[in-house]
């Protein structure tokens, strides 16, 4: 047996959290990802606050004014205006707001109800595993498009409305990517010995479970507040997610749609934006996941 | 010795007639059939023995010592702790009792977890002293077993091996309980390590006054460490006897060859000739008579159709047709011995 030294320093013990930060920002994806979608949200917050024009400000005598990197354009209306002479620039910062909004309040609740479902149906097993497992396959046979259409069109759209329906709709993948990894750890040693301890079932849960699938929960999250923002665009774009003066980047993908041919840039400006918003959140997701997976050995 | 309090006198960890049957459901459309993993298994461990539980993989030994941590419900049978039965007692109430060391230190330490909060996580969940003494209490442990104090704040995957298992050591005995399943604690780890551990736990089994289940398929490290040793075969203990007797003369045709398995260092040996055979027996459908006559060299007509008898009572036994006689001889002798001394008999 080895003399202890009480008096030896503590040695610098980076925690596995620290260590995992450090390979994320030796992640290039990672890295701009989290750059774009940080510099998004920035402009979620405080962009309104910069510009003179408000969301819903018309001016009938400047519509359809072209960015300014176009022929006719000027700094006053820097992306232009639309068919309502409304500032474009403004309607893209409000909208990135509701973007943000969908993607982070679907996944709270998506993100709940899934982890809830599938860690019971992993550590439980049996029963529960199947009542659980059936859920899934009933949600995943479920057209998802069309059941958040008819109840929208029957509720009536707002952004309180689309964040409850995808929520609910949107937690199949929570549940079956924390039900397998859920699984993996079950029978794993560490628990077996919290367990012979006489640990509690919510203990082993939240303290010896939970903290190990947290980096596929991360990576689920990311993906599907991607997923949940797109679909907001679509139903927003079928004139059935948020209420029109609203300004949503599917709903301004949508207005524009009539002068797609003459003034293109109402479509490509928010769709550029929705593209980049999407790809920073994919980005970070995708890193999330390379970056912890070595430490699972 | 007529002092001793009454409780020694019980052997510490004591199963009679254990069995545990699993349902399998082999196909959708098949009946459910019964798996029994562990057989009616009745074993004594007296304070201080360390009794070796040896078999191939799929013998049961697992199902055996997580039937005794609790982590299961026997079938049948009783599983007694100082002469208490243990059914319908919670897992936590038996914990400060009995507590395992696994196999694989790589898995039972939770990687997001300091050493300290995990040699600590027994302290607080049974309460046990103030929580500000947990911080003295776990360096006395890590102390104990061979852990600089610098290391508390470590997390495990800066850990070698052998640390790790010195931590999940310190986790299992800082409840201070009696008994310890040690489940092949040392098949893990490099070869160079190993014996650092089970000069540990040897270490501390007289220390602390231990009790150990040592489960292993290495009988060289039975051989060293085990003061009997019980050989198990498709859940049954086929024998079970003092392991300088079980070492020097295996009575059992299967512990024969268990022992000729061996791998001896000696050059030009090649490769030991157990005479076994490749098939092990699919324990859901187990062979009549004796489950072991498929495979013993030994078998006898009998053997085809009546399963040999188990013994319960006395410490030495086999269960094979070849000691019939020779088994009953022993347990009258065992049970002579027994009923004319007056210490309780550890063996």
């Amino acid at each position: 047996m080895a003399a202890v030294d009480h008096n030896a320093p503590v040695e610098a013990a980076p925690s596995p959290h620290r260590a995992m930060l450090r390979r994320a920002l030796a992640h290039g994806g990672v890295t701009i990802g989290a750059g774009l979608l940080l510099i998004i949200i920035v402009m979620a917050v405080i962009g309104p606050f910069l510009i003179a024009h408000g969301p819903y400000d018309q001016d009938l005598t400047a519509r359809l004014v072209p960015p300014i990197w176009m022929e006719g354009g000027s700094w006053e209306h820097p992306f232009g205006t639309d068919q309502l002479g409304r500032d474009y620039l403004a309607r893209l910062l409000y909208g990135a707001r509701i973007s943000l909004m969908i993607g982070f309040g679907t996944v709270f609740i998506a993100g709940t109800i899934g982890t809830v479902l599938g860690v019971a149906a992993g550590y439980f097993g049996g029963r529960v595993d199947m009542v659980v497992t059936f859920l899934i396959s009933v949600r995943l046979s479920t057209p998802l498009v069309l059941v958040a259409l008819a109840v929208v069109s029957i509720v009536g759209g707002s952004l309180q409305v689309v964040v409850l329906v995808l929520g609910l709709l949107l937690w199949d993948r929570f549940a079956v990517v924390m039900r397998a990894s859920t699984m993996q750890l079950r029978a794993i040693e560490y628990v077996t010995a919290a367990r012979a301890i006489g640990c509690s079932t919510p203990r082993i849960l939240t303290r010896e479970i939970m903290p190990n699938v947290m980096n596929n929960l991360i990576v689920v999250t990311t993906l599907e507040m991607a997923h949940a923002i797109l679909l907001e665009a679509v139903l927003s774009f079928l004139g059935l997610g948020v209420k029109p003066p609203t300004p949503s980047w599917g709903l301004m993908i949508a207005e524009g749609r009539e002068v797609l041919l003459f003034e293109p840039w109402l479509i490509t400006i928010p769709g550029l934006a929705l593209l980049t918003l999407v790809l920073s959140i994919n980005l970070v997701g995708d890193g999330i996941r390379d970056v912890t997976s070595p430490e699972d050995r | 010795m007529v002092t001793d309090p009454p409780t020694t006198a019980h052997p510490v960890l004591e199963l009679r007639a254990v069995s545990k049957v699993y349902r399998v459901q082999t196909t959708m459309f098949n009946r459910p059939r019964d798996l029994r993993a562990v057989d009616d298994v009745s074993l004594q461990l007296h304070r201080g023995d360390v009794l070796g539980l040896v078999g191939e993989s799929g013998c049961g030994k697992s199902t055996l010592s997580r039937l005794l941590l609790g982590l299961e419900a026997p079938t049948s049978g009783e599983v007694l702790i100082d002469g208490k039965p243990m059914t319908g007692t919670s897992i936590r109430d038996r914990a400060r009792r009995i507590q395992p060391i696994f196999q694989d230190p790589y898995a039972s330490l939770n990687p997001r977890k300091t050493v300290a909060d995990i040699i600590a996580l027994p302290l607080r969940v049974h309460s046990i002293g103030e929580r500000s003494d947990d911080a003295k209490r776990v360096t006395e442990m890590m102390d104990r077993v061979g852990l600089p104090a610098r290391m508390l704040l470590n997390y495990p995957n800066q850990l070698s091996g052998g640390q790790r298992q010195r931590v999940a050591i310190a986790r299992a005995l800082v409840m201070r309980p009696e008994i310890i399943i040690c489940d092949e604690p040392t098949s893990a780890l490099d070869v160079s390590v190993q014996s650092q551990i089970l000069n540990l736990l040897m270490d501390l089994h007289d220390e602390f006054g231990l009790t150990y289940l040592f489960i292993s398929h290495d009988l060289s490290v039975v051989q060293h460490i085990a003061s009997r040793v019980a050989v198990m075969y498709l859940g049954r203990i086929i024998e079970a006897r003092k392991s300088t007797q079980l070492f020097a003369d295996p009575l059992h045709p299967y512990s024969k060859a268990l022992l000729d398995s061996v791998l001896t260092p000696e050059i030009g040996m090649g490769l030991p000739e157990t005479n076994l055979g490749a098939t092990f027996p699919n324990p859901i459908d187990p062979p009549p008579g004796c489950a072991f006559h498929p495979r013993c060299g030994h078998a006898m007509q009998r053997c085809h159709k009546e399963r040999p008898p188990t013994l319960r009572e006395g410490s030495d036994r086999v269960e094979c047709w070849l000691h019939d006689d020779l088994e009953a001889e022993q347990t009258r002798a065992v049970d002579a011995q027994r009923s004319t001394a007056a210490t309780p008999d550890t063996v």
